[in-house]
């Protein structure tokens, strides 16, 4: 009783891995099935996730790129090797925190919504409209969302990188007057392509973790719309989360 | 000889609360049975066992005389698509227009565009009188119509078997011969199999072949609809 307890307390990332493989398992034996309704969806998350947010993410990349700038300038700008800053925005945005504040972004706005929209599809009962219908409601829901956020957050990574390194270099430009050129040629020494697959890596997993767990969290919901608010609240925090530990396994296995 | 669908000892309890018993009834194809009970739970647990969205917790189910297998998801889900269950709980797809969701079944399974299939359900959309409203989301219409709808998703379907939750109360009286039209026309030429629960007189004696009457959670008598109607004045 007491080891079923302690197990019970421990078994959600084994309920969200099982989930996880439902979704796959879902996506290779469902294969063109309802394709064009499919697509469609996946369209609409790509719009969603990617299009519909690229302002605020562009003003937040512009904002922290400077930010990370300002930083850098006030520490270097004593040891005299203000050259070095394309450098150390690589380091910063590209390898690190760009993916992070991407998923984030991606939390706060499309996986909060999605596990919303879940849960009242299972409160006002659209999943079983839709498995009366003989379609299964991960298929239907869970399969482009999945497609359809991990394509736009590798967008919005490439993208995010891309305005961070302009605030960046805005910012270094009217503090220390240094030309785009030679700016340009400290980002392109410092970034290897390993750094952008890592990148990419990063941005595939931090998709799929914020997609299974929101995912989940609204299926979750049942029939009791008292569960939702929980559900939200609770799927940003296991996100956040999630990131973290993502982030720190793959940078620990690709840099040290 | 093959049953459309076959109860066998039919159980369902939650908790400790015990709902249905012992059920064991058959409906053959082109068969009406109409579910007379006392308990409106009672009468929709069984209908939701005999639809397949829930599963008894005891006894089994057959269908067209194979035991229903609830683990393989492909054979359940394949099943479904050839039954027809409307109740209370029943409701649209909220973020899909009244079109899209009549057409969801067919463009999903048959991986056709919604222009190409909006010919064929012409005559099921006419039917249900839905062709003012198929481009508005459900939202934006009155709820008699949104029942339509459901009628109408589950008349594309081409139903095997027909199960129906008080339907009488989807209907007002002018409407109501939407709903004889198309029970007319879905067992005329598909030689469907109905269960109806219901309480409605004019619609027993319309309809039914046979009654089932529920009570405590058996069935306590199964009997012709004029000796039924007769017993009851």
């Amino acid at each position: 009783m007491i080891i079923a307890s302690v197990f019970k307390k421990f078994d959600y990332p084994f309920l969200l891995s099982a989930f996880f493989y439902r979704i796959l398992k879902t996506i290779f034996i469902k294969a063109g099935q309802g394709r064009s309704i499919i697509r469609k969806t996946i369209i609409q998350q790509i719009y969603f996730t990617a299009v519909e947010v690229l302002l605020l993410l562009g003003i937040i990349g512009v904002i922290f790129g400077a930010l990370v700038i300002i930083q850098i300038l006030a520490q270097l700008s004593r040891v005299g090797i203000s050259e070095a800053l394309g450098q150390f925005l690589v380091v910063i945005v590209i390898r690190e925190l760009g993916p992070l504040i991407a998923a984030v972004i991606v939390i706060l706005y499309t996986g909060t919504a999605m596990a919303t929209e879940v849960g009242y599809m299972t409160v006002l009962g659209d999943i079983r409209a839709i498995t009366m219908r003989g379609i299964d409601p991960i298929h239907l829901v869970a399969v482009p969302r999945l497609i359809g956020t991990t394509i736009a957050m590798v967008c919005l990574l490439i993208y995010f990188d891309v305005v961070a390194l302009l605030g960046g270099f805005i910012v270094s430009w009217l503090l220390t007057g240094i030309p785009f050129y030679t700016f340009m040629m400290g980002v392109a020494v410092s970034i290897g392509a390993s750094d952008i697959i890592i990148g990419f890596i990063k941005a595939i997993f931090f998709a799929a973790i914020i997609v299974v767990i929101c995912l989940y969290r609204g299926f979750q919901v049942g029939g009791e719309i008292t569960k939702l608010p929980h559900a939200i609240s609770k799927s940003a925090m296991d996100c956040f989360l999630g990131l973290l530990i993502i982030d720190l396994i793959i940078s620990g296995i690709f840099y040290l | 000889m093959k049953y459309l669908l076959e109860c066998r000892g039919i159980g369902y309890r939650i908790g400790k609360n015990i709902f249905l018993k012992d059920i064991n009834f058959t409906l053959s194809a082109g068969q009406n049975v109409v579910l007379f009970s006392e308990s409106d739970q009672a009468a929709s647990f069984l209908l939701q066992i005999c639809s397949t969205l829930i599963k008894p917790t005891k006894g089994t189910l057959f269908i067209k005389g194979l035991e229903v297998n609830y683990n393989d998801q492909k054979e359940f889900l394949n099943l479904k698509r050839r039954l027809a269950f409307v109740d209370k709980k029943s409701t649209l797809i909220q973020n899909l227009s009244i079109l899209e969701n009549i057409a969801l079944a067919t463009i999903y399974h048959e991986n056709r565009s919604l222009e190409e299939i909006q010919i064929q359900l012409d005559p099921i959309i006419e039917m249900f009188n839905l062709q003012k409203i198929l481009r508005l989301r459900p939202a934006e219409v009155e709820r008699a119509a949104r029942r339509r709808v459901l009628y109408a998703i589950e008349a594309v379907k081409k139903p095997m078997m027909a199960i129906f939750d008080q339907p009488e109360n989807d209907f007002n009286e002018n409407d109501r011969y939407y709903l004889f039209n198309i029970l007319h026309k879905l067992n005329e030429y598909r030689n469907c199999g109905f269960i109806i629960y219901t309480r409605s007189r004019p619609l027993m004696e319309k309809w039914a072949d046979e009654i089932i009457v529920l009570k405590d959670g058996l069935i306590t008598k199964q009997v012709d609809k004029d000796s039924f109607l007769r017993s009851r004045k």
